[in-house]
């Protein structure tokens, strides 16, 4: 097997064994991004000569018998809107292209600490505002399972990237199913962490009651190896949260017999047949592990789509003045100030950021405000009164990750209302400040092809020791058959050859 | 529901492309629409929750100075910049 083709556990354990040195893992990665990316567009950039530097830095200390951290010489690809200093942070966005971040988010900061390598900046949909990544002013990122299908998004360059194996783990956002949504269109595992868990500091505003930080990885495991990494306060960030720290890998294996699962019907209202019967063999596959199932209701889930789009764009919508050609990012020729602002602004910013900019300034406009984003925030408080009885009758909530498995390109682009429907299963965890795990659990064949189904475990906040539990014994119990498929599929994703010339 | 598009841009600062306006004016209208269902709610007696973050974590910090970035840096990535100032047009076309 290459190294490529390990999980993050599997190569930490060759590095810290002195088996490869992390230059050999490096070199495996980079092979494999010469050889996928052509076909994907997964990186807006690969940092090889900063990311060579990082590894001999760990090879050093490994050489001398120093700590070289958790993740020595694993390989690490950053949603370009997380700042890693000296590097471009796009937000793949016209607005940024030439924007190069002056300091490290500290998310970033602490996994280069703990051994990490940079390897490279991943595409997203712009200022992570879609389900597809396909409003990425860098190009359209590829689903490896169906090239002519979308990873999700915004962080599809993210879950891209890990599915075909051109990184082991990765760091998304999700402000409103971000991370877990592309996790399961490419069949990958994808953690939101609880509100304040990891600090924000360095990573681009979107919604700031609504974003997260969290890791992609292949296995249960790898993500909360990457959550014990990032997470803890930061002085940078007055949001993070103060709890103390307590390691996610500790009780990964602990008995999960005898925890009381919940499905909400309405989590399920809509749900394609394929998707669902892959999430009803799961459920059954959790009872034979000896869990409770309960039927739950959450009637507030109706209003979800609504409050998110209300609530998120309101935020944007004041975040995203700082985007005025003034301080960085795009300014345009102009003869006034005035006229700076809004062309810099019209000219920088693509269709669905602007759109959901005048959804959050109509929002909050005089007249409107009240109307719509006072009572989403009303409505908000409903939804999680709601999450808070329901978690008085169990210790997690599960749902298909998706409604539905990747979409084709340009199948929805079009439709604001299709694409922004179709988050009503993972926008509820942001509103309400829960955890989320999506994983994947099997596949659906119903389009043709085969396409990766996913399952959201949602735990209460702060306890991501739970939602891994369970998805840990039930990533145990599934044995090998998401693996094995992926690595077909990982072979499939051929180099694209050069046309031969013939004399 | 009549949605001028054009004062909404304004509002937002943006000076809108020609090419953008009709399509964002129907999307718009129809995802407002949408909302509606929101509109009927009976939320009486919820409190609006505008933040996330738990009351009891807030905390000053230490009234010390400490070494931030630089403005040297910051200055750096500036579109246009006059020694220590941000280089902007004239606010208006007058003297």
């Amino acid at each position: 097997m290459k190294l490529w083709e390990m999980t993050a556990k599997e190569i930490l354990a060759h590095v810290l064994a002195r088996d490869v040195s992390s230059d050999q893992v490096l070199d495996s990665f980079l092979d494999r991004i010469s050889e996928a990316e052509p076909q994907l567009n997964a990186f807006i950039d690969v940092l090889e000569p900063s990311a060579r530097l990082c590894a001999s830095r760990v090879d050093k200390k490994l050489e001398k018998g120093e700590n070289p951290g958790l993740l020595a010489g694993l390989p690490v690809a950053i949603k370009d809107n997380i700042c890693v200093k000296g590097a471009p942070c796009t937000c793949a966005s016209k607005m940024l292209e030439n924007w190069i971040a002056p300091y490290d988010a500290t998310c970033v900061s602490k996994l280069v600490e703990q051994g990490a390598i940079i390897i490279g900046k991943t595409n997203l949909d712009e200022f992570a505002m879609g389900s597809s990544t396909e409003t990425s002013a860098f190009g359209i990122t590829k689903n490896p399972w169906d090239t002519e299908r979308v990873p999700g998004g915004s962080s599809g360059g993210s879950a891209a990237a890990v599915s075909s194996g051109m990184a082991p783990i990765a760091l998304g956002t999700d402000t409103g199913g971000s991370i877990r949504q592309p996790a399961s269109f490419t069949g990958v595992c994808g953690l939101k962490p609880t509100y304040g868990l990891v600090s924000r500091y360095g990573v681009t505003a979107f919604a700031s009651s609504l974003d997260a930080v969290g890791p992609i990885g292949e296995t249960v495991w790898d993500c909360a190896l990457v959550l014990d990494a990032i997470s803890g306060f930061d002085d940078m960030d007055p949001t993070s949260s103060a709890r103390p720290g307590r390691s996610y890998r500790a009780n990964l294996d602990k008995e999960v017999k005898g925890l009381k699962v919940g499905i909400a019907q309405e989590f399920l209202e809509g749900v394609e047949p394929d998707v669902l019967e892959c999430f009803e063999s799961k459920v059954a596959c959790l009872e034979d592990l000896g869990i409770e199932v309960q039927v739950l209701t959450l009637p507030s889930l109706s209003y979800a789509i609504d409050i998110y789009y209300i609530i998120a764009s309101a935020e944007a919508s004041s975040n995203l003045a700082r985007f005025d050609g003034v301080r960085f990012g795009r300014r345009a020729e102009a003869e006034t100030l005035d006229e700076l602002y809004g062309l810099s602004r019209g000219t920088g910013f693509g269709e669905e950021v602007i759109r959901r900019i005048m959804i959050g300034t109509y929002a909050l406009s005089a007249g409107n405000k009240e109307k719509y984003y006072v009572r989403a925030a009303k409505a908000r408080t409903m939804l999680i009164e709601d999450f808070k009885k329901s978690f008085g009758k169990v210790d997690l909530i599960i749902s298909p990750a998706t409604p539905y498995v990747a979409f084709k390109v340009g199948e929805k682009i079009e439709d604001s209302l299709a694409m922004y429907t179709g988050d009503l299963i993972t926008v509820p965890v942001n509103l309400a400040g829960l955890c989320a795990l999506s994983m994947p659990i099997g596949f659906s064949h119903a389009h043709g092809k085969m396409l990766p189904c996913g399952l959201q475990i949602i735990g209460k906040p702060y306890d991501e020791h739970t939602v891994l539990r369970l998805g840990y014994a039930l990533e145990q119990a599934m044995g090998d058959e998401i693996r094995s498929k992926r690595v077909t599929m990982r072979q499939s994703l051929k180099p694209v050859r050069e046309v031969e010339l013939v004399d | 529901m009549e949605l001028d598009i054009t004062r909404l841009a304004h509002d937002a600062g943006i000076t809108l492309p020609e090419e953008y306006k009709d399509d964002l004016a129907n999307d718009l209208t129809s995802l407002l629409e949408h909302m509606k269902h929101l509109l009927k709610v009976d939320l009486e007696g919820y409190e609006p929750t505008f933040s996330m973050v738990e009351s009891q974590q807030l905390r000053l910090f230490d009234d010390v100075v400490e070494q931030t970035l630089s403005s040297e840096v910051l200055f750096e990535t500036a579109p246009s910049v006059d020694e220590r100032y941000f280089k902007v047009p004239r606010e208006s076309q007058g003297s």
